[in-house]
């Protein structure tokens, strides 16, 4: 007890000091409104556990603390600062004091942003819990083996003013979870109209991974939720196109207001036209994403068109790499891939059921690197083409670094990370960052 | 900024025209002195940036010295210089192509400025001047390695800022060796702060221009002579603002020639 007088001391001296710094009489805490990473008014303070109860009451009165509530455990409590003095005076006081352990602001934790669509829980793609996935087979996941979306849609969920072209099989206009998100109804290179409606599957799929109305309490969450679909059609009803339909599709998305186009298809020839068509789209900063193709082989093109394209392996529930993912020089980036739930045209279904499937391939990795560039497209406006695929290469994953670290020919730089593309990264005192 | 620039300036060279109506109470010393001192002054402020649209704290510590002359015990002309350390924690630069949260801490730099104060009232026991000064502190630029990237990185941060305040004192003159005084001012902080980024192939610059929140200074410090040739004086201000209270405190140990 011989120790409380030289805390006492100790406390008016520091308290002193902070009087005649800050006149602090005068001193209102911080307002709520101007949003304080911490609670107003609150301290949480650990005094050396050795220490009796009777001892922390002294000392919290030599400092003029208010403690509030019981102690969170032993040694450990919440109190209140002296009035007039500010969180932080009282911080700085309590950890120039030897007896105390630690100080430091009761901080606010937040949820990261998470959407009310109905199926976001099988969404693993987008935030995976690991353990058993709600996907068929009821695979085991890896924790955080995502694009980490939910803390990404912190910082952005998107510019309705961003375009994302979906060069595909057309799209079902008609679709709960897709027809608010169009910017019209597109163009049909197939049939040479102005309806691109979806006579398959695939581009339903690939555009609701891309951008699903979300949050509307129903269906899934698509990546980009508040950026625009531009349906165009150049592959029929099996899923077939030509390079002239595809090249014809580039330059219309590219003169149509297109900020980023998926191309989530791919063939094993390269077409200097193909080629002139992506320089043509890259030079108006516009953001060219393809699948690097499920064969297990080669990278297709467009995808292998290094220069202008950014070419999207797959991952799986556990990040690892799912051997139809096509490996090569080529390949920048990968993302989840493996049973990936999405839209399927209503008129596929019956009238009774959901449209919504899981489907498989490096289309749906395309599509969430598309919705990526798109976030980044509506914060970064004035970023190139490249700079926005070097953000994405950059920000990516090593997630098979622990065998193939760095860049590789299945998963290039890695799975993408929307958290690191899109929030700021710290930059704190010393050599690094990450 | 240039405009509130010149109104500090023309306002000091107004009050330094105006002649002390208290002369004829306390007649002022012929000739010229002069005052080495060893200054120390700390800063704590709320700052806002993207046209106001955020704010955030920005912390500064100077340390220097400043030489006095006084012209007849009526105008002080002073200069000032020394070593700073400017702090802008939070402050976010988010045109970079990767976006930086700053949260490293102070960044060196050096400081200059100059004060002005002229007496415009004496009495046996109160005495009123008007006071101003401008302090301008230029960073050195200061690098950070970007690690844990799919490509290597660098940031390159250099801050600058300026501070000018001008306004009455009232001195409290009838101790024999302590001047208390009660000082209001009008008080302007604006300034930049330009991050470079390199990182692979991706290159970026932002310049971040941040103005301080709250106008009005009011200061209560007080002069200490320790004995005819050193003194010591302190200053503690608080500048209240929307949501809050920002403050400095600044000190100096005083030579007198």
């Amino acid at each position: 007890m011989n120790r409380i007088p030289i805390a006492t001391k100790r406390a008016v001296g520091l308290l002193t000091v902070l009087l005649a710094a800050a006149a602090a009489a005068l001193v209102g805490a911080s307002s709520p409104a101007e949003e304080t990473p911490y609670a107003p008014g609150r301290v949480l303070v650990k005094l050396d556990t050795v220490r009796s109860p009777s001892f922390a009451a002294a000392f919290f009165k030599a400092y003029g603390l208010t403690r509030l509530g019981r102690p969170l455990r032993s040694g450990l409590y919440v109190v209140e600062p002296p009035a007039g003095f500010t969180v932080e005076q009282t911080v700085a006081a309590l950890r120039a004091n030897p007896e105390v352990v630690y100080a430091e602001p009761d901080y606010y934790f937040r949820i990261h942003t998470t959407p009310n669509d109905e199926f976001f829980g099988r969404q693993y793609a987008l935030s995976n819990p690991g353990d058993k996935l709600a996907l068929p087979g009821s695979p085991t996941g890896t924790a955080k083996a995502d694009i980490h979306a939910t803390a990404a849609w912190e910082e952005t969920t998107g510019a309705s003013s961003v375009v994302v072209a979906v060069l595909d099989t057309g799209v079902d206009v008609a679709h709960p979870d897709l027809k608010n998100k169009l910017v019209s109804r597109g163009r049909d290179l197939v049939n040479d109209d102005l309806d691109a409606s979806d006579d398959h599957w695939h581009g339903t799929h690939v555009a609701g991974i891309i951008g699903a109305e979300t949050n509307n309490g129903f269906g899934i969450a698509g990546v980009a939720w508040n950026c625009k679909i531009l349906p165009v059609k150049v592959l029929d009803k099996t899923g077939v196109g030509t390079v002239s339909q595809i090249v014809l599709g580039i330059i219309w998305a590219a003169d149509n207001g297109a900020n980023v186009i998926n191309m989530s298809f791919g063939g094993d020839e390269g077409a200097e036209a193909l080629k002139d068509a992506l320089k043509y789209a890259y030079t108006k900063k516009v953001v060219c994403v393809a699948s690097v193709g499920n064969d297990g082989k080669n990278v297709d093109y467009p995808a292998a068109y290094d220069d202008y394209v950014l070419a999207v392996a797959a991952t799986d529930y556990k990040d690892e790499w799912p051997t139809y993912s096509a490996p090569g020089s080529e390949v920048d980036v990968a993302a989840p891939g493996e049973s990936i739930l999405s839209l399927v045209p209503t008129w596929s279904v019956a009238a009774d059921d959901f449209p919504y499937r899981f489907r498989s391939g490096t289309s749906m990795a395309a599509a969430h690197a598309s919705g990526l560039a798109a976030l980044i497209r509506s914060i970064r406006p004035w970023l190139t083409a490249k700079d926005i695929m070097n953000v994405i290469r950059y920000t990516a994953d090593d997630v098979n670094g622990d065998k193939l670290p760095g860049i590789d020919k299945y998963l290039g730089y890695g799975r993408i990370n929307m958290e690191r593309a899109l929030v700021p990264a710290k930059l704190k005192s010393g050599p690094t960052i990450n | 900024m240039k405009q509130t620039v010149r109104a500090v300036a023309a306002a000091l060279l107004v009050l330094t025209a105006v002649p002390a109506f208290g002369q004829a109470q306390r007649p002022a010393l012929p000739g010229s002195s002069f005052k080495a001192n060893l200054t120390a002054e700390y800063l704590s402020r709320r700052i806002s940036w993207d046209e106001a649209s955020r704010d955030s704290e920005f912390r500064a510590l100077l340390a220097g010295l400043k030489f006095d002359v006084e012209f007849g015990g009526l105008l002080t002309l002073s200069v000032v210089g020394g070593l700073s350390l400017s702090d802008f924690p939070a402050l976010t630069f988010r045109e970079l192509p990767i976006a930086l949260d700053y949260e490293a801490g102070f960044v060196q730099g050096i400081y200059v400025g100059g004060e002005i104060k002229t007496k415009l009232l004496a009495s046996d026991t109160i005495e009123m001047d008007i006071w101003g000064r401008y302090v301008t502190s230029l960073g050195t630029s200061k690098t950070w390695t970007i690690e844990g990237f799919g490509a290597p990185g660098e940031a390159a941060g250099k801050p600058n800022w300026s501070l000018a305040e001008v306004g009455p004192r009232l001195i409290y003159a009838g101790f024999q060796n302590a001047a208390p005084y009660l000082a209001v001012t009008a008080n302007w902080l604006w300034g930049d702060f330009k991050m470079d980024e390199t990182m692979g192939e991706l290159v970026g610059s932002e310049l971040k221009k941040v103005k301080g929140l709250g106008i009005v200074r009011a200061a209560l410090g007080t002069t200490l002579d320790l004995s005819s040739r050193f003194s010591v004086w302190g200053e503690a201000g608080l500048i209240p603002r929307s949501g809050g209270v920002d403050w400095n405190v600044r000190g100096a140990l005083r030579f007198s020639f």
